[in-house]
């Protein structure tokens, strides 16, 4: 494809990709854990709780949980970004790739839709966890253990 | 250590691991991962109460979900040990990986800290309560310690190959 060509051929790609310096593909695809520890994890906690893991912790101080949440969303925004123009030829032809990013976004969705739901109103804060709030928490931890795995496996098949 | 490697890479565990790495590595990549996340997530929600965000959380409440951090912690523990009998001379002669074990040790002596010395601390403190410097320094440590453990871990392939290969 004429765009990822482009795309790889670009200054950021040459630099992310073969730059020798730790500060380039190193440190950008480091960061791009530190992300997914910061999303994934906040919204771990967020699902366990809604499950019923730890009962006796009030739901709504956790809505701090989301401002580690963004900071780790935007860090993987950038470096995602980064990586795919690195190797936008390589990642770019794997279907694979294409189920991580639908994971992800599916993802980020179930974030957005447990936010409203629960800490979006004072009601839910104080009523029982409904039932359809416990759906859409099984479905992000099911999301985000796909992501991972489709992420991981991006690397392995071509 | 180049005796130790060789040694390792020759038990019947070793072999039976390289044989089965195609389809094994990956795996065990992905679940290291899901561990991870399980760790940061949980620990570090307690570290964020410790250094006093989310106050109106009690700690009685705080460190019910921390069972799920050691789930977590037991899932990595698991597959990296994996990936050292299998390879272990990418790792055990590399500086980045002494760097991720020791700060592994300095998180496990805080959470001894914690539990030995400050935890009773922690009984008096109802929601609302503001927590002593002593536990905000043991919730940094603990931060700081994770995040350094991921990043030592992450850069093992690029940080500068053998710091300490003629140990």
């Amino acid at each position: 494809m004429a765009f990822l060509e482009w795309l790889q051929r670009s200054d950021l790609s040459i630099w992310v990709g073969e730059s020798p310096s730790l500060w380039a593909y190193p440190t950008i695809l480091t960061l791009h854990t530190v992300g997914l520890a910061l999303v994934v994890g906040t919204n771990t906690v967020i699902n366990l709780r809604l499950l019923g893991a730890g009962r006796r912790i009030p739901l709504e101080p956790l809505k701090t949980l989301y401002i580690p949440m963004l900071v780790g969303f935007g860090i993987n925004a950038l470096t995602g970004v980064a990586l795919f123009v690195a190797a936008a030829e390589f990642t770019g032809t794997k279907p694979i790739f294409y189920f991580k990013l639908g994971f992800v976004f599916l993802g980020l969705g179930t974030a957005v839709a447990i936010r409203r739901a629960v800490f979006g109103n004072q009601e839910a804060l104080n009523r029982p966890i409904a039932l359809g709030t416990k759906i859409l928490a099984v479905t992000s931890l099911i999301l985000w253990v796909a992501a991972i795995t489709a992420g991981r496996y991006t690397a392995y098949i071509n | 250590m180049e005796f130790f490697i060789a040694w390792i890479r020759a038990t019947s565990l070793s072999m039976a691991l390289q044989d089965q790495a195609p389809w094994l590595w990956p795996i065990c990549e992905t679940f290291h991962f899901i561990g991870l996340t399980l760790v940061i997530g949980v620990a570090g929600f307690f570290d964020l109460r410790l250094l006093g965000a989310m106050k109106r959380i009690s700690f009685n409440a705080a460190k019910e979900l921390m069972p799920w951090a050691m789930v977590g912690f037991s899932i990595s523990l698991t597959t990296g040990m994996i990936f050292l009998i299998s390879q272990p001379q990418e790792y055990a002669v590399k500086g980045a990986w002494w760097a991720k074990v020791s700060f592994l040790v300095i998180a496990g002596l805080n959470v001894l800290v914690f539990e030995k010395l400050l935890s009773p601390k922690l009984l008096t403190l109802g929601p609302e309560d503001d927590t002593p410097l002593s536990l905000k320094i043991v919730g940094l440590v603990s931060l700081a310690c994770w995040f350094a453990v991921l990043y030592f871990g992450r850069m093992i392939p690029y940080l500068q190959p053998s710091l300490i290969s003629n140990l």
